[in-house]
């Protein structure tokens, strides 16, 4: 009769034991972790006027005239400068997202042509440093100088080419 | 008299082994990097950007990516060495929702690298990486998209 009921005991014991080390083993550990995305608004660069040297003579030897960034003139060599048409720098407008930085690339040279002439413009320039931050309200106006090589007695005409600049968030 | 002195003493003694029965030792979650997609412009038409759990990114559709942090999640799951051997099975959301005020996009194709079920011995830890699949509406409104979700990991 004791010894059943030692038996019963360690028995209950046991039990006893077991359960309290199931209840308390560990079933599951759990964590959050963020999930996150940028959308920015789209970079948009929108033209706003021509990039003009204005009127300018040859000579017999060659010269330069080059328009910067703020539109003011300037020359060397043999070419002199002549009033006409204004000369100006080209502008765009960049809009995109604020605060957020890119890239502008201008082109190293284009070559503008008359007819079968043509002059070469280099060292394009821009008011903007790339890359560039957009301010808060997520625009910025983009101008761009550059200089023309004129040759020596380079003949009369009107000049025109297109260049193109670009723009990308960085 | 003497067989109830005898079971106090025995349920005393079996109450003590119970209460010291040795705990494993806890296996622990700890989370270390978020899950970034990073910065992109929507298109005109929908678009994709999956992050692997390698880390890799790629996009479909009218989305562009725009250089930019990006990561998978990644969690690391130990058992200390006074722990016991067990088993694990992952368990992630099928999708969550990310938003910025009232737009939102949703995320999913949610994966885990190693896979669901696997073995954590005592004394060892694994890296879980999680990547997904975030859908970008067609002009997804601008703006920082933000969610949670959570890695659920089951011991046996």
């Amino acid at each position: 009769m004791k010894s059943r009921g030692l038996l019963l005991a360690a028995v209950a014991g046991i039990l006893l034991g077991m359960s309290a080390s199931v209840a308390s083993a560990q079933s599951s550990v759990n964590l959050s972790t963020n999930a996150n995305a940028q959308i920015l608004a789209a970079l948009r660069l929108t033209f706003v006027r021509d990039l003009n040297f204005g009127s300018l003579v040859p000579s017999a030897s060659a010269g330069t005239v080059t328009v910067t960034p703020a539109s003011a003139r300037s020359r060397t060599g043999g070419v002199t400068l002549v009033t006409g048409a204004a000369p100006q720098s080209a502008r765009f407008t960049v809009q995109g997202q604020r605060n957020k930085s890119y890239t502008i690339a201008l082109p190293a040279s284009v070559s503008i042509a008359s007819g079968g002439n043509s002059m070469s413009v280099a060292t394009f320039t821009s008011n903007l440093p790339s890359p560039s931050t957009l301010p808060n309200n997520g625009r910025q106006t983009l101008n761009v100088g550059a200089t023309v090589a004129v040759a020596a007695d380079q003949p009369a005409g009107t000049y025109a080419s297109t260049f193109t600049v670009t723009v990308a968030y960085n | 008299m003497e067989e109830t002195r005898w079971r106090i003493a025995c349920c005393a003694v079996a109450l003590t082994i119970g209460l010291c029965a040795r705990l494993p030792a806890q296996v622990t979650l700890n989370k270390n990097r978020d899950l970034a997609f990073g910065s992109m412009i929507a298109g005109t038409s929908a678009g994709t950007v999956s992050i692997a759990t390698s880390g890799a990114v790629t996009s479909t559709g009218g989305v562009t990516l725009i250089p930019s942090t990006t990561s998978s999640a990644a969690f690391t799951l130990a058992n200390p060495a006074s722990g016991t051997n067990r088993f694990y099975f992952i368990s992630l959301p099928g999708s969550v929702t990310i938003s910025s005020g009232s737009s939102t996009m949703t995320v999913n194709g949610i994966a885990n690298d190693p896979p669901n079920i696997g073995a954590i011995n005592a004394g060892t830890s694994r890296v879980i990486n999680v990547g997904a699949t975030l859908n970008v509406g067609a002009n997804q409104a601008s703006g920082v998209y933000t969610g949670t979700f959570t890695l659920t990991v089951f011991l046996f």
